[in-house]
């Protein structure tokens, strides 16, 4: 189970210019201007690192808001 | 003229169970030489081991190695005779940002591609067991001369590489003994086809950098051959980039 608060701040922390109060679990991601291939390569490290989850970049393409993403990483658990 | 006849010469090729290892250990099995080749995994070891026992009555023998490990090192520099040739093969890759690298990853990274290296070398010259005119070929990457995004670690411990094997070649030029280093570009291994982040992310848009496509295998193969053999044999502090075009346009 991912416990979406410390996942949404680990979240933020990919983005550098991006206001972290801008980025919530209803946040259309894709849609956030910085959003870039460095941020999917270290969304995909840190999937890995920090929540031991080994994430396709296809669920991140097909995840449109934070909490999506979560749920997809979640059906990788089961 | 290639002179492509192996049978009388000593060769170690490390990390020699997967990939471009394999296909060079394959190739110099094929031409009888009396291969030694090592790996960190037993059931691939002793397969490959078995094939070539069977179709190379020259084959040496694989020894089981974690290039990590001294004593692995120490073990193996032990059990093999003095060699005619040496390829450093053994590594792996790493795709993290900068902003996300570990100490964990630097150490293995680090350890594996760049500390193993020296180690052995230093452990074979100590014990005499590189022969005067021998050629030692070191398996580096065109990734140490561009700046690809998430490549930071692997990157830097392919030019470290690219640093020792330059002042090695030229210590080693006093006994006759060539190194010599080559770096590929992106070729289809299983350790890059079973890398989540470059099976998916980037090998979509990675062939179209490439002006000749991605490498195969046995690209990198013909010239390691080239490099062993007495053909290359006024070359010496070389690093021969074959990477199907790449650093053109990069």
């Amino acid at each position: 189970m991912i416990k979406e608060n410390v996942f949404l701040d680990q979240f933020r922390l990919l983005f550098d210019e991006t206001d972290p109060s801008l980025i919530t679990l209803d946040t259309k991601f894709k849609d956030l201007e910085e959003w870039n291939s460095l941020i999917i390569l270290s969304l995909i490290v840190l999937c890995e690192d920090e929540f031991k989850i080994i994430i396709s970049p296809n669920q991140i393409q097909n995840s449109k808001t934070v909490c999506d993403l979560i749920e997809s990483l979640e059906s990788n658990l089961k | 003229m290639i002179n492509e006849n192996f049978s009388n010469k000593k060769i170690l090729v490390t990390g020699a169970t997967s990939g471009i290892g394999l296909g060079i250990s394959r190739m110099l099995n094929e031409y009888k030489a009396q291969l030694t080749i090592s790996g960190r995994n037993q059931t691939k070891l002793n397969k490959i081991s078995n094939e070539f026992e069977l179709s190379n009555l020259n084959f040496n023998k694989g020894i089981l190695a974690d290039v990590c490990n001294l004593e692995d090192i120490s073990n193996l520099v032990q059990e093999i005779d003095t060699l005619d040739g040496l390829v450093l093969n053994a590594g792996i890759i790493d795709y993290t940002p900068a902003k996300l690298i570990t100490e964990k990853k630097v150490i293995d990274l680090f350890y594996t591609n760049v500390f193993s290296n020296f180690f052995l070398v230093q452990k074979l010259l100590h014990s005499k067991k590189i022969k005067k005119g021998a050629s030692i070929v070191i398996i580096s990457s065109i990734a140490a001369k561009v700046g690809v995004p998430g490549t930071s670690i692997y990157a830097a411990s392919k030019g470290a590489l690219n640093s020792y094997a330059k002042v090695l070649a030229s210590e080693l030029s006093l006994q006759n003994i060539r190194v010599n280093v080559v770096s590929p570009g992106v070729v289809k291994t299983d350790l890059i086809e079973n890398t989540n982040v470059t099976s998916d992310f980037q090998m979509s848009n990675l062939s179209t950098k490439y002006p000749l496509g991605l490498g195969e295998i046995i690209d990198i193969v013909y010239l390691v051959q080239f490099l062993l053999s007495e053909n290359s044999k006024w070359m010496t502090g070389s690093n021969i980039d074959i990477d199907g075009g790449y650093l053109l346009n990069n």
